[in-house]
């Protein structure tokens, strides 16, 4: 039996069986693997490390979507930095209030095959007339646009990977350009991996945040695909509305995670990870 | 790639496995009940595995520990006797400890070889419960340590392999019963219910076997980085409510000054909201 096996950290691994190979290739940025395994369904690995399982990518999804868009009072435009497999798009369009989402996504093979093989995740959001692609890099993108957004939310690689594509997207230069597109009343959203394994993550992305934005908050969600219990959603907007908790209600189709009692439940955050912003020097990082 | 021989892996599902880097296998032993390992890893501290499921890691065993004790203890308002099925390794014990007003531990872990690896490789873990004047081990399945038990004991903490295995009769109506009867009027039972995305269909009839007997149930969730998943779930059930109002939890909270790695009374409540896909 052929075997996928996750070494992102050296000394706790996951595999899964791959129980039906469905493509795997090299696009012009990242090795690309994809594959069936009877538990996870599909499941996409970039660099050797899983992004996006079938089973769960849902928990994920609507995580990184539904939290900030219920928190803002009317989001209509949306940036998305990455996201290439369409999972968080499709979320974010369920929101009557969304009239535009542009996705910046530099692999296009990924895209592509998502697209295909994920079709059961994204219910062709690629379609959605409010959407549009761009291909390309976030930080360039970042950089050159007018536009302005209400919400940006990156879901982009992890930082550990090695010579990601997305470490632009961990620089003081991309965090000043997020504040600089957002709306008044905007927020900025990325994902920061899984603090028991890669605290560094949370820490980095904390203390650039920092800079750029006065209110920051940490949320979290449990994707079993992604090893090491809850991973993190750090929130960033240079104004104090409280985002802890939803504020409008909307008639969401097809949700199994996200509830307004979920929402504000993701925001208490048990001591291991709260320590990791809070008393930095306490945290004693493995690798 | 390293050869399999460094690590120790465990199979989670036929298609899932976790698998983690070892420096030396410190003891391989079959007991009368199960195969106990113990190993020490490159990043998790000691690790204890018993029928190759991993059943506690230095690292993160305080999450598990914390979680099925704090809740129940802090629900109730002053838990003097409490009782622990199983927990050989010492940690639930030494987190019920954490209460000043416990006055008795009792203990039934069926299996000695667990309490001896416990007291030989995990000091931390036991953290001296082995030798408190307050704690009652005896060496015996469950079943027979609360066979004479009535209206007696404050908390019950079953602290078992999961609810699948040798471990099913204490995940059973039966067994629920004669909790029942040991508890208190205001007692409260706990137990931790396995991974809520793999052992889906089990947890479900571990809520059906509470609901025939307890008039309340609770569930919650907690995180377990080492644990299939890395998500585990929990339940309580008693007589009486189980909802505590916050300013309750907190003050109990202040009052037994509880400092914790993961515990609090935020996540009293966050961890019981339950997302649809586990209800």
């Amino acid at each position: 039996m052929l075997h996928f096996r996750e070494e992102i950290y050296p000394y706790a691994q996951q595999s899964m069986t791959v129980d039906e190979l469905l493509y795997a290739g090299r696009s012009s940025y990242q090795d690309v693997l994809l594959f069936r395994n009877q538990f996870y369904g599909t499941v996409l690995v970039l660099d050797d490390v899983v992004q996006l399982t079938e089973r769960d990518e849902f928990i994920y999804s609507e995580m990184m979507a539904h939290v900030p868009l219920l928190a803002h009072s009317h989001p209509a435009d949306v940036l998305l930095i990455g996201g290439g497999d369409g999972c968080v798009l499709e979320e974010a369009l369920k929101h009557q209030t969304v009239e535009k989402v542009v996705m910046v996504d530099i692999d296009e093979t990924v895209i592509d095959l998502c697209r295909t093989h994920f079709a059961a995740c994204h219910n062709g959001a690629f379609d959605d007339p409010r959407f549009t692609l761009r291909v390309g890099d976030g930080l360039a993108y970042a950089r050159d646009t007018d536009e302005k957004f209400d919400l940006i939310l990156v879901d982009g690689p992890d930082q550990t990977g090695p010579g990601d594509a997305g470490s632009t997207l961990y620089t003081p230069e991309f965090c000043r350009n997020c504040a600089r597109m957002l709306k008044p009343e905007g927020m900025l959203l990325i994902q920061s991996d899984v603090p028991f394994h890669y605290p560094q993550s949370l820490a980095l992305t904390h203390s650039l945040l920092r800079d750029q934005f006065q209110t920051i908050r940490i949320y979290t969600a449990p994707v079993p695909a992604y090893l090491g219990a809850n991973m993190c959603f750090v929130y960033a907007a240079n104004h104090n509305l409280d985002v802890s908790a939803p504020l409008r209600e909307e008639r969401l189709s097809d949700l199994r995670y996200y509830t307004p009692a979920i929402h504000k439940a993701a925001f208490q955050l048990p001591p291991y990870i709260a320590d990791i912003v809070n008393k930095p020097a306490a945290q004693g990082a493995s690798k | 790639m390293a050869s399999d021989e460094m690590f120790f892996t465990e199979e989670q599902t036929p298609n899932v496995r976790f698998s983690v880097r070892v420096r030396e296998k410190l003891l391989a032993r079959q007991t009368p009940y199960q195969l106990l390992e113990v190993y020490e890893t490159e990043e998790f501290g000691k690790l204890m595995a018993l029928d190759g499921k991993v059943m506690l890691t230095e690292r993160d065993e305080l999450y598990y520990h914390e979680m099925l004790t704090h809740p129940a203890l802090a629900t109730h308002p002053a838990p003097r006797r409490v009782l622990i099925i199983g927990g050989g390794d010492g940690g639930t014990a030494r987190e019920v400890l954490r209460h000043p007003s416990v006055e008795e531990v009792i203990w039934g872990e069926i299996d000695e070889a667990v309490v001896e690896a416990a007291r030989e490789f995990f000091p931390t873990v036991c953290a001296g419960v082995f030798e408190d004047a307050r704690v009652k081990l005896r060496v015996l399945p469950g079943e027979t340590v609360m066979a004479n038990l009535t209206n007696e004991i404050d908390v019950i903490l079953v602290d078992s392999t999961d609810p699948i295995g040798p471990a099913v009769p204490l995940f059973e109506a039966p067994f629920f019963t004669a909790c029942r009867r040991a508890l208190r009027k205001n007692g409260i039972y706990a137990t931790q219910c396995g991974s809520p995305f793999y052992f889906r269909a089990e947890a479900q009839s571990v809520d059906r076997h509470l609901r025939a007997v307890f008039a309340e149930v609770r569930r919650y969730l907690g995180m377990m980085p080492s644990y299939p998943s890395g998500v585990w779930s929990y339940v309580m059930a008693g007589d009486e409510p189980l909802a505590t109002p916050r300013e309750e939890i907190e003050r109990r909270y202040a009052e037994r000054e509880l400092r914790l790695s993961y515990y609090t009374p935020d996540i009293h409540f966050a961890s019981a909201v339950i997302p649809p896909i586990l209800q």
